[in-house]
């Protein structure tokens, strides 16, 4: 039985001989991976002013895409951001081969980092901030393009030389200005009988349509260029493609042969339209025959962000209040919110003040008032009005003590002349 | 029996061995990379002032792909990690090779191996992993990116190093089992943070965490001891009161006996040497280290 087993065992190590195993490659993969490290290095570093970069964070890519700038040079990589174009920022980058041909970017740098960064508020929260990558597989790499998968996201990265002549910070005024310019709706009608609306939210449009006669909504990403918008991913609407717009003069949006009309709402102004001086004109009490107080106010518009400081509201306190502009409605938006910590951790609040029961004695919540145009007189006119959220409606506000968490009333706030601690029936008149 | 079985085994494996005659391996071309890898100057002050002397790498850039992708997390900044390499030699490596008997021996036999740079805590979703001391063979050091050279003392980097390294001792030569006696009932190893400092130290305890397991207190007492000023430590004893600053006294001799007996180090010497060189460190231009 044995002699058996060992005569046919030995049939197989015979067999093993046949010589089917054609070499596919004419290398050792261990060359051939080297050899593709040393490829990509030289495309990467053969672009003397970088390469300009489509970064799409967060793997749904809901907050849209971000404009970066690479350049590499020996170890280091200079990288620069849209979010911060006069900061150009190096660290050190590897090329390896960890999972496939990768990029990785193995120290810090506050343009790249600033997308994966857990410790910031920006994006969600504390704990995931954008939740962007900064490790990438090189999928293919040409002198003219490059295509990154990122690790995390596996979103689509794509890079570009960026032209000679020009400068990463002028591309990022160009976008800056096409950024100021979209309108919070567009509007097109295909085939002569299906409309479509493209509704902003941020970082990309909601669309509707009706297909076979139901509504349809979905999402879609972009990223701004120096020309207009450029899809995530090309989307299909009644039998057209869309995956770039290039904008006009009149805001308008041109692509794929079909021409996209802005849609502007009767009170909707642009960002742009509300940094400056005004006279602020307010009551302090729930009835508008109160005695009228009259400031001169300043709106900051803070950065590049959403997010505008009021100063001279309480001006011997000197503290501001951040009022945030909502693009669907071309407002402003100010929710009650603290405004300065007592060396006893009690919190000092710009609260929300219900008009039925005088007091809203919470500081927590997003309760608030919005300010808006009123659509017809310029120098524009704005009037603080109820936000809509809450059962009660908002009349104004007050200044009111918490404790450090916000849940336990301390009380008003009396140590400034009435006229700096409680507002209602504000307006301000751009001067 | 026996005979007929190897006779065709001998046959087989002179079959065997001819079949490999035509696959002769190249042994010009390695598979691995065998080139020198390009040192910048900071690698080669860590070749020259860790590995080189106690076969220590610290690995200050980071590749997620080795760690948890469910975790969010960023590199260390170059320049936080070359000052935060230069500081933790200084007031950890360096003391305990001035103090200990055998000096160099005892830091090679007793670093851990691998030291690990983050520039941000460990977050996994919105809950935060800080530095942690893996099986007494690497030291992950978190928040590098928040390092204040000259305020390190007191950053928890300071602390935690020291905290991390008793570990390491402790899994060499094991905590003394009377120090496990003095508090038993008192640890809460699942809720010893709703614990505040005050109520901590009543119960004995030289910080909050001190209080989750007896492993923890032996080197938080060893740790806080030789990192805390006399007039910090003081007021660590005034807040436990009477019956607190008695138990922490107690254990304080625990650890006393324990770093002599096991390790030949005198604790007071060790003490004065890391506020000496914690003071001395206020004096030094960490814009300027030199590589």
């Amino acid at each position: 039985m044995k002699k058996i087993i060992a005569y046919i065992l030995s049939l197989t190590a015979l067999a093993s001989c046949v010589k089917s195993a054609d070499e596919i490659f004419d290398k050792p993969a261990s060359e051939r991976v080297g050899e593709a490290i040393d490829n990509c290095r030289k495309i990467l570093t053969d672009q003397t002013n970088g390469w300009l970069v489509e970064f799409f964070p967060e793997k749904t890519q809901k907050y849209g895409g971000f404009n970066l700038f690479f350049k590499f040079a020996g170890e280091n990589a200079v990288v620069s951001s849209e979010i911060d174009p006069a900061a150009s920022d190096t660290s050190v980058y590897e090329i390896n081969s960890d999972m496939s041909v990768c990029i990785n970017f193995v120290t810090y740098n506050p343009s790249l980092h600033y997308f994966s960064n857990p410790e910031t508020r920006v994006g969600n929260t504390i704990g995931l901030g954008y939740e962007g990558d900064y490790e990438f597989i090189i999928v293919e790499a040409s002198p003219s393009e490059i295509i990154l998968m990122g690790k995390k996201t596996k979103n689509r990265i794509r890079m570009t030389p960026f032209p000679e002549n020009i400068k990463w910070t002028d591309y990022c005024k160009t976008v800056e200005k096409i950024r100021s310019e979209l309108r919070p709706q567009y509007s097109v009608v295909l085939n002569g009988k299906d409309t479509v609306l493209f509704d902003y939210r941020k970082g990309g449009f909601k669309i509707s349509y009706k297909k076979d006669g139901a509504n349809v909504t979905e999402t879609v990403s972009y990223i701004f260029t120096d020309k207009g918008i450029k899809m995530y991913e090309p989307f299909e609407v009644a039998g057209k493609l869309f995956s770039e717009f290039t904008m006009q003069s009149d805001f308008n949006f041109a692509s794929s042969g079909a021409t996209l009309v802005a849609q502007t709402p009767p009170r909707w102004l642009p960002i742009t339209a509300y940094e400056g001086n005004y006279t602020l004109t307010h009551n302090t009490i729930m009835d508008e025959t109160g005695t009228v107080y009259t400031k001169n106010v300043t709106l900051t518009r803070d950065g590049k962000t959403d997010q505008f400081l009021l100063s001279g509201l309480m001006p011997s306190l000197e503290l501001d209040v951040a009022l945030f502009y909502e693009m669907g409605t071309g407002t402003l938006l100010v929710y009650q919110q603290p405004i300065y910590q007592f060396d006893n951790s009690n919190l000092l609040n710009f609260t929300a003040w219900d008009m039925e029961t005088y007091l809203y004695p919470n500081a927590l919540g997003t309760v608030g008032q919005y300010v808006r145009w009123d659509g017809v007189t310029a120098p524009i006119e704005l009037e603080w009005v109820d936000y809509g959220e809450f059962p009660n409606p908002i009349g104004g506000f007050l200044l009111w003590i918490t404790t450090a968490d916000g849940r336990t009333n301390i009380g008003q706030y009396t140590s400034v002349p009435i006229d700096q601690r409680r507002w209602t029936y504000i307006k301000m008149k751009k001067q | 029996m026996k005979k007929i079985f190897y006779t065709p085994v001998l046959l087989l494996t002179v079959f065997v061995l001819a079949s490999c005659e035509k696959d002769e391996p190249d042994y010009n071309r390695s598979i691995f990379d065998t080139s020198t890898p390009e040192l910048n100057s900071f690698d080669k002050w860590l070749r020259d002032n860790y590995t080189t002397p106690y076969n220590i790498v610290v690995k200050y850039k980071l590749h997620d792909v080795e760690t948890d992708f469910a975790y969010n997390v960023i590199p260390a900044d170059l320049t936080k990690s070359k000052q935060m390499a230069f500081l933790l030699k200084y007031l950890w490596i360096d003391a305990y090779q001035e103090v200990a008997g055998d000096g160099i021996h005892f830091v090679r036999a007793n670093a851990p191996r691998l030291m690990h740079y983050l520039g941000s805590a460990e977050y996994d979703n919105e809950t935060m992993r800080l530095g942690v001391a893996e099986g007494g063979t690497k030291i992950t050091i978190t928040e590098v990116n928040h390092l204040i050279p000259k305020d390190i003392i007191k950053q928890n980097f300071f602390n935690t190093i020291h905290h991390e390294f008793g570990h390491i001792l402790n899994q060499t030569i094991d905590i003394p089992a009377d120090f496990r006696t003095i508090t038993p009932a008192s640890y809460a190893p699942t809720t010893w943070y709703n614990r505040d400092e005050y109520e901590a130290a009543r119960l004995g305890f030289v910080s909050q965490y001190a209080g989750k397991l007896p492993e923890e207190d032996f080197v938080e007492v060893l740790a806080r001891y030789i990192t805390r000023t006399p007039e910090e430590w003081q007021a660590t004893l005034d807040l436990a009161g009477d019956e607190g600053s008695a138990i922490i006294l107690r254990k304080l001799e625990k650890v006393r006996s324990y770093m002599k007996t096991s390790w030949k180090i005198d604790l007071e010497t060790l003490k004065s040497v890391i506020q000496r060189r914690s003071q001395e460190i206020q004096f030094m231009d960490f814009d300027n280290l030199g590589f």
